[in-house]
Parts: C-alpha cells; sequence; structure tokens
C-alpha cells in the first residue's frame, strides 16, 4: 500500500462522529504543510496548453475561449451546467455563448476535494479549527468525487468566489493594458472596454497578464437580489451533443489500435475463478487474450460481441466460498434480531417503556424493502491505455476520479496515472464503486500497450452491482387523546453501507459501529417526540451493498411516511392534518406540506377506487413532498395518474434542472416501488436484465407538477431528495384507492401491478 | 462478408452474419451515437431505423439488413440542421443522462414518418423503450412538438 493510501485510510471517515478524528489525523499530518494546501484554488497559471487557468475553475485560451472545469461527474443531472452558472455569475460571462464551455478536468486539484460529502459539512457552517483540519486534511488527498448531492452545496460560495476573483484579476490585467483604472472599464461577456468604448479587449489577450495580477481580498459577491445567471433556465449546455449522438460516454471512447473486452465474473458473491478451460476460444475469429482476473475472466477481442461469444463458450471452474449468501435469510436474521433487540447502536429518549404505557392508543406496523440494483442504463465500463513505459491512461464515467486512480496505480507498477473522466449514462450511486476500474486497469496492464474498454454486459450489471440494501423496521407509536404521536420507537435492521463500501472501495477497516446511513431520515425526524427510541440491527453477509440514489432515506422514508399515515389512521385524522400537527410548526417540513396542501388541491379522500397518498421528506439538506394520485382496479391494476411536488432546496439555481431532478427522482422511486427486487438464493442474483428487474416506461408514467419553494437560504442538493417520497407516497394512495396497507415493497409482491395507460 | 447500407453509404464488412448491427454500427464502424443497453431488445438504446421503420440492432444481425437502408443518429441532423424531432428535444431540454435519448429521438422519428399526429396511445405503444432519468413527461411535450413543426415545414 502506497503511503498516499495509508494516509487517506486515516483520515477518511464519515459522519458527524469523525470530524475530531480528521483533525487529530491532520494535526498528525502536520499543521505547516496543511497550511500550505491550496483548498480554495483561486491563483492563475499557466496551463501546459498554452492557455492560463485564471483560479482552478477557469481556463482562458489566447482565442478567447473561456473553459468552466466542473470536476463532478455529469451523469443527467445537470451539474455542468448548474456549476457553470455559479462561475459565470461572477465572473460576468453568457455562459451559452459559444465561446464558453465546461469541461471535467483531469487533473485532480485540493481545490476540488469533495470534503462537504467526505464530512458531511456544509463549508459555510462553521469556521472552527476542527474544519480548518478536516477540510485541509481530505484536500491534501484530493479525494475527487461525486455523490451525496454536494456539488452545489459544497461550492456555492467558493466558485463564485473564484469566478469574482478571475474577473478582478482579469479587470486588473485590462486596466494596466488600457492604461485606464479598473472601475472605469466596462465589461461585455468575455471584454472589457474604455468608457467612450472606443478600445476593447479581450479575455484572451489578458490571460497572460493576469498571471501578474495579485489576487484582490475580501471581494463581496453579488447578492441574491443583483443575480442574472442564478436562478435561470439556462438551457443544459449538454443537451445539444446529447440529440445529435455526438455526447462521448464511458463506452464511446475510441482510441487508435483499441480492443475491446468482455467480463465473466464467479455468479457467487464471494467465488474465485479456479480454472480456466480455454477449449478452442483463442482460435475464434478476432480473439486477442483471455485474462484471468481471480474473481472474473476477460476475453478480449477486436469486437465486443465477439469477445462475449468467447466469454460465454469458455468453461469455467470456480472456488466457493464458505457461506452462500440467501436475501430471504437475511430477512429472517434482520427480524430476529429485531426481535431479541440485538441492537448495534441505539439512540433514545426519556422513559420509552412509561411512554407508551401512557398513551391513549399505541400502533404498531413492521415494514419490509428488497435489495435493488441501480441498473443505469450505460452498463460499467471502463477504458485503459496502460504503455509500455507504465504511464497509463485510464477514461471511465466514474463518480470516484481520485478512488480510480489508486485502483489502477494498484493494478501493477503503474506511473502518472491520469484519469479522464467521461459523461456517464446514469450513476446513481454506482459509479462511486471502483470495481469497474479494476477489472479495466488489470486487463490493459496484462495488454500492455494496447488500449482496451472493458464492457459489462446488462447481465453482468445487474448480478454485481453493489446493491441498495434491503431493510426491515418496526415501527411503533403511542399517540395522545389528541391524536399526537407521544413515544415513537424505529427499530431498522439493515446491511451497512459504510461497512461494505469502505474496504471494498478505499482499503479501509468497517467503521467501528452502525453508521447513521442506517437511520438517516429517522434518527433526526421532525416527527421524533419528546419520548423517542432509534435503534438499528446490522447483519453479516457477503453481498455487497453501496450507495443508491439518496441511500438510507430510500427506506426510511417509506418507513416513516407510511408509518405517520398508519398513525393518521389509527387517530381517525385526515393523514396530511395529522402530519400538520405532529411536525413542528416551523419546521421547513411543515411549510412545504402547507404548500403541497395547496398546490394539490388536498381536500381529503377521493372516492370511486382513486387514492392519493402523500410524503414529506427532507434528506441531502432539501425538504421534498409528493401528493401522488392514483385509482385501483378490481384486478389490482393501478394507473399513476399525477403526482404534485414541492421542492424546498433552499436558493434555486436553475428552476428547470431542479424541476427534471424532481420528476426523474420521482419515477426512479416509483420504479423501485412498483417493480423493484433483487434476491439472493444460492450466492447468486436471480434478476439478470430488464425483462426481470422492470422499469416504469413512457405508457406508465405519470405526469408531475413540480412546484419550488422561493427562497435565499443556502442551496441544498437536487439530485437525490425527490426519489424518498415516491414509494411512501404511492403505498399511502394505494391505501387511500383500497383500503390495503402495502408494507413490503414492491407493491407487486402484495398482487398489485402498474396500468400501461 | 456482410454490405450494409448506412446513412446512404454503403460499407463492405468483414462480419460474421449472425453479429448484432449494433456492434458492426458501434466497433466496426465508429457510429457510437447507437448505445448499448441490455442486448436483449427490451430497453431501446440501440434503435436505428431499417427502411424506415424503429428497429432494436442490438437483436437485429447483420444478413437480416443486408440490402435494407438503415439509418442512425449521427445523420439525422441536415448538414448540421437539427431534425424537427431533435429540435423539440432541445426546446423541451429532455435529455438528463442522455444515453437512452438517440434510442427515442429514432423511435420517434419513424412513429411521426409513419403517423404525424399521433395518439397518446400511440405514442405510448411506440415508445416502449427505457429511460431511467425518469424524462417521460418531457418525451411526450417533445414528441407533439415535434409533430407540430414537422407538419409546419420542418424536415424529419
Amino acid at each position: 500500500m502506497s503511503k498516499k493510501r495509508s494516509l487517506t485510510r486515516r483520515i477518511f471517515m464519515i459522519g458527524s462522529a469523525s470530524i475530531a478524528g480528521v483533525a487529530i489525523a491532520g494535526v498528525g499530518i502536520g499543521t505547516g504543510y496543511l497550511a500550505s494546501v491550496d483548498v480554495d484554488g483561486l491563483g492563475a497559471s499557466k496551463n501546459d496548453t498554452g492557455s492560463v487557468d485564471v483560479t482552478a475553475w477557469i481556463n482562458i485560451a489566447p482565442d478567447n475561449k473561456v473553459t468552466i472545469y466542473v470536476p463532478f461527474l455529469e451523469m443527467g443531472q445537470g451539474t455542468h451546467t448548474g456549476m457553470g452558472q455559479l462561475v459565470a455569475e461572477e465572473l460576468g460571462i453568457d455562459i451559452e455563448a459559444e465561446n464558453v464551455s465546461v469541461t471535467h478536468p483531469s487533473r485532480e486539484l485540493s481545490a476540488y476535494a469533495n470534503w462537504t460529502m467526505f464530512l458531511n459539512r456544509r463549508p459555510e457552517e462553521e469556521a472552527g479549527p476542527v474544519t480548518w483540519f478536516s477540510q485541509r486534511a481530505i484536500a491534501a488527498m484530493r479525494m475527487v468525487a461525486t455523490g451525496g448531492s454536494t456539488a452545489i452545496v459544497g461550492n456555492w460560495s467558493g466558485v463564485r468566489q473564484a469566478g469574482a476573483t478571475a474577473r478582478e484579476l482579469l479587470k486588473a490585467a485590462a486596466a494596466q493594458k488600457l492604461g485606464v483604472p479598473a472601475d472605469k472599464l466596462s465589461q461585455h461577456h468575455t471584454e472589457f472596454s474604455t468608457p467612450d468604448g472606443a478600445q476593447i479587449v479581450k479575455f484572451g489577450d489578458l490571460a497572460e497578464l493576469a498571471l501578474q495580477q495579485t489576487p484582490p481580498t475580501n471581494i463581496k459577491l453579488r447578492g441574491h437580489e443583483d443575480f442574472t445567471v442564478i436562478g435561470k433556465s439556462v438551457p443544459r449546455l449538454d443537451i445539444p451533443e446529447k440529440v445529435r449522438g455526438a455526447a462521448r460516454y464511458g463506452i464511446d471512447v475510441r482510441l487508435p489500435d483499441m480492443v475491446f473486452a468482455a467480463l465473466h465474473q464467479a455468479p457467487v458473491f464471494g467465488a474465485k475463478i479456479k480454472k480456466i478451460d480455454e477449449g478452442q476460444a483463442r482460435k475464434r475469429h478476432g480473439i486477442i487474450d483471455i485474462v484471468n482476473l481471480e474473481t472474473a475472466v476477460a476475453v478480449v477481442a477486436d469486437n465486443t460481441w465477439r469477445a462475449k461469444q468467447a466469454v460465454e463458450a469458455l468453461d469455467i471452474t470456480y472456488e466457493w466460498p464458505a457461506e452462500f449468501a440467501d436475501s430471504s435469510k437475511i430477512k429472517a436474521d434482520l427480524k430476529s434480531r429485531i426481535e431479541a433487540e440485538d441492537y448495534t447502536r441505539t439512540d433514545s429518549r426519556r422513559d420509552i417503556p412509561l411512554h407508551f404505557e401512557q398513551a391513549a392508543k399505541t400502533i404498531e406496523a413492521v415494514y419490509e424493502t428488497p435489495y435493488l440494483a441501480h441498473a443505469t442504463m450505460e452498463p460499467m465500463n471502463t477504458t485503459v491505455w496502460w504503455k509500455e513505459d507504465d504511464t497509463v491512461e485510464v477514461w471511465s464515467p466514474t463518480q470516484s476520479q481520485t478512488a480510480t486512480r489508486w485502483a489502477a496505480e494498484a493494478a501493477g507498477s503503474a506511473k502518472d496515472v491520469t484519469v479522464h473522466v467521461t459523461y456517464a449514462g446514469g450513476g446513481f450511486g454506482r459509479r462511486a464503486e471502483t470495481d469497474f476500474a479494476i477489472y479495466a486497469a488489470k486487463v490493459a496492464h496484462a495488454l500492455k500497450g494496447r488500449p482496451v474498454q472493458v464492457i459489462w454486459s446488462r447481465e453482468e450489471d445487474m448480478r454485481h452491482d453493489d446493491y441498495r440494501p434491503g431493510a426491515i423496521a418496526k415501527m411503533s407509536a403511542g399517540l395522545d387523546a389528541a391524536g399526537k404521536i407521544s413515544v415513537l420507537k424505529a427499530e431498522v435492521g439493515s446491511q451497512s453501507v459504510f461497512a461494505s463500501y469502505l474496504p471494498r472501495n478505499l482499503g479501509m477497516p468497517a467503521p467501528a459501529s452502525q453508521d447513521e446511513a442506517t437511520l438517516e431520515g429517522i434518527l433526526k425526524s421532525p416527527y421524533l417526540p419528546p419520548a423517542w427510541q432509534v435503534s438499528a440491527v446490522d447483519v453479516d453477509t457477503s453481498i455487497p451493498v453501496g450507495f443508491w440514489r439518496s441511500v438510507g432515506h430510500s427506506n426510511n422514508s417509506f418507513f416513516m411516511e407510511c408509518f405517520a399515515d398508519e398513525c393518521a389512521t389509527g387517530a381517525g385524522l385526515d393523514p396530511a392534518q395529522f402530519k400538520l400537527a405532529n411536525l413542528p410548526a416551523n419546521s421547513r417540513e411543515a411549510r412545504v406540506l402547507k404548500l403541497l396542501m395547496e398546490k394539490a388541491g388536498w381536500t381529503g379522500p377521493l372516492g370511486n377506487g382513486k387514492g392519493r397518498g402523500l410524503a414529506v421528506h427532507k434528506s441531502f439538506r432539501s425538504v421534498v413532498g409528493a401528493v401522488l394520485d392514483v385509482s385501483v382496479d378490481d384486478e389490482k391494476t393501478v394507473t399513476l395518474e399525477k403526482a404534485v411536488m414541492v421542492c424546498d432546496c433552499g436558493t434555486v439555481i436553475n428552476p428547470r434542472l431542479v424541476e427534471a431532478q424532481m420528476q426523474g427522482g420521482l419515477i426512479f422511486g416509483l420504479t423501485a416501488a412498483a417493480f423493484g427486487e433483487i434476491t439472493v438464493e444460492q450466492g447468486k442474483v436471480t434478476q439478470g436484465n430488464f425483462d426481470e428487474y422492470e422499469m416504469l416506461k413512457l405508457a406508465s408514467a405519470p405526469s408531475i407538477e413540480v412546484h419550488l419553494m422561493p427562497g435565499t437560504d443556502l442551496p441544498g442538493g437536487v439530485g437525490e431528495p425527490g426519489t424518498p417520497p415516491a414509494a411512501p407516497a404511492l403505498a399511502n394512495a394505494i391505501f387511500a384507492a383500497t383500503g390495503e396497507r402495502i408494507r413490503t415493497l414492491p407493491i407487486s409482491k402484495a398482487g398489485y401491478s402498474i396500468a400501461e395507460a | 462478408m456482410a454490405r450494409l447500407t448506412i446513412n446512404g453509404k454503403g460499407h463492405d464488412l468483414d462480419v460474421e452474419g449472425e453479429m448484432p448491427l449494433l456492434w458492426v454500427l458501434r466497433d466496426e464502424l465508429n457510429l457510437t451515437g447507437t448505445k448499448f443497453g441490455c442486448g436483449a431488445g427490451l430497453c431501446g438504446a440501440c434503435t436505428v431505423t431499417v427502411d424506415g421503420e424503429a428497429t432494436r440492432s442490438c437483436i437485429t444481425t447483420v444478413e437480416s439488413v443486408e440490402g435494407t437502408n438503415i439509418r442512425t443518429i449521427e445523420t439525422l441532423a441536415d448538414a448540421g440542421t437539427l431534425s424537427a424531432v431533435q429540435q423539440a428535444w432541445v426546446e423541451h431540454q429532455v435529455p438528463q443522462c442522455g444515453y437512452c435519448q438517440p434510442g427515442f429521438i429514432m423511435a420517434t422519428s419513424a412513429l411521426l414518418d409513419q403517423t404525424p399526429d399521433p395518439s397518446d396511445d400511440e405514442i405510448d405503444e411506440a415508445l416502449t423503450n427505457i429511460c431511467r432519468c425518469g424524462t417521460y413527461e418531457r418525451i411526450r411535450a417533445a414528441v407533439r412538438r415535434a409533430a407540430q413543426l414537422k407538419k409546419s415545414g420542418g424536415q424529419s
């Protein structure tokens, strides 16, 4: 293990309890060293392409082209456009102009480190010594990564600061060049002019001169009232090339002399390749090599299809693991551990049993959710060119640029690894993993000198995912005579995502205690009355689990918002009124709920086989509510008629992008609630393709109306928060229509299907 | 050997007759706009038109399309001008990740060539592709807009 890896091992900890640990690690690294880490990236420097980087976020070329660097994977969420808007606002440029573009930088700079995601801290939250050490310790490792809906959240202030700094540097250069005081100059997009308009100078002519200017301090950033780019529905910058079929995804990388590899992974979790009987495989048309990757076999060919045909023809013998995972056994284990109160962590306030005794009414329900696959439209893939001199170039649709580089470095004696991040055909957390890069790097190492693209088949992608863990929750509440929750107990059983992710991707030990992801959305729920208990139980299994759009919230919103609906029924109250009465009056959730009731025209039951379901959930610093209208016929066929959503994500950068994320997030959650289930039998995943793991399609999709809460608070995330309300809104709507409670997902388990309009 | 006519151009290809068209397009001709999604004709990301019919190229063998006219996303725009369907897709800001959209655009192009003013049911029947980002609402609006643009004289 390299020095860098072990350093990361020390500093990479997630969750609020880790801050102090990171700070101690920071002190260990050395205050003097950390002070030299450039976390802001506000300096100007010459780029090796002959252009000039005016801050870490902006490149100016001599031909007056402006390139905005966005070190976040564009996987559909619109981050290139949204982040670009932050830069453009302060740089004072027209982001839609032809000489402006956005690119994902291949360099990993400290300023790009996503410490907001790793530490779960927003830069504006605090500025004490602990933050100083934590931020710099992460930045020293660079840790460029996309996830946790953090791009805008983590860079709201810093990137605008960079835009403003670049503007001032260029303006000072213009003043020097034109011999006019800076404050007399006017800026029009990428040029400055003298007061009489007689002399004009372009950014491209100023970049070199900007290098010699001193970055100003104490620049005042524009206030909300002055925004001209932030808050506007700027068209997505990537759409023109995406509708032409010209956008380059990972799978579209083409290099001279490139070859293709198909993969076959050992079908059982924990199994290894024991022996490969190649038969006549190497003699097949176009076959170049067969590589044993210990847990998989790759066949390299001149064409993906030929590679796949050949890999399927191999006769492979496996070394089986000691135990074979089984998803139904995991469920049973979690259930019995909840019954035995065999908690891995528990938090509580006040005397829970006493409050249950005193309650006017008690309600109890047990909910279950399944394992889920990410099923990104673009299957896992990475292209690696391991050159003869051991320099390595990687092209990958990855959410983990830095960890991908480490993965390539670890595959052989690589020096100077560069990771080029391409567009991704969906991500949803799957591309935070490094497995697809590791396999590609190993194949490329074996093939030294020739670029190779390793592509997974859909079945490989489905059966070797890092799944959203299934969960079980036993929910109990006591209500007082007025129908208010007086005591709440939530016992959640689920595999720990971090315990699975950290050792697998970063060579780090699992966290000592159950991580908060298992309980997020319940532990700090605004429904918690003064007396509450929130407990977790864990299970040890070889099924790999990972981050799936909204992570623990995807389970916990279902438990919490369905249970609140059940409590409303128990109290004999309308669900919306019940929730409003039980949420703190000044909470963001209550404000969203009120606006949602107004926009959806919430007036109570619909009747006639129709039902409306409601859910409001906070995740990733945003609150999203949804009202879903369904109709259900006698055959239990559910028509998804219409959804109304309200999103409070603080300051909105681009309303149309947020709307798209809300709609897409809801569809993602509805798809899972309607059909999604991964089952594991004898260590193998049963489902292989979209016929067995179905997706909601156009004919079934509801219309979705989105309302954004106006506001000027710090921005929250938008990529994930649209998903959590989907499943509870659907289950609550079906209850409203039929009187049947669905406590186990997907709804197909209770015999319900989705109508194709 | 196979001879295929793709985007109006003839290609002599040294490929097996049973190779799916998708892999000829992507790996032999570097026409990467047509995407691989499932390999089983289930998701539609690989949709091209064959003699004007929307066709899932991942389950269409080379030998079955010899002598036909195959069209891919790359030449939908005429000399740089977007087709009506592509224009509508831009106007309605349809794509998110965009990976499935070439397939949707090709399927919509074939639909509107045959049914210039499709009903909702006809749209549902023709567009059975999968979009994991959930852009369906914008797709429906864009199909309607494309029909309008085509009628008002835009190209297909």
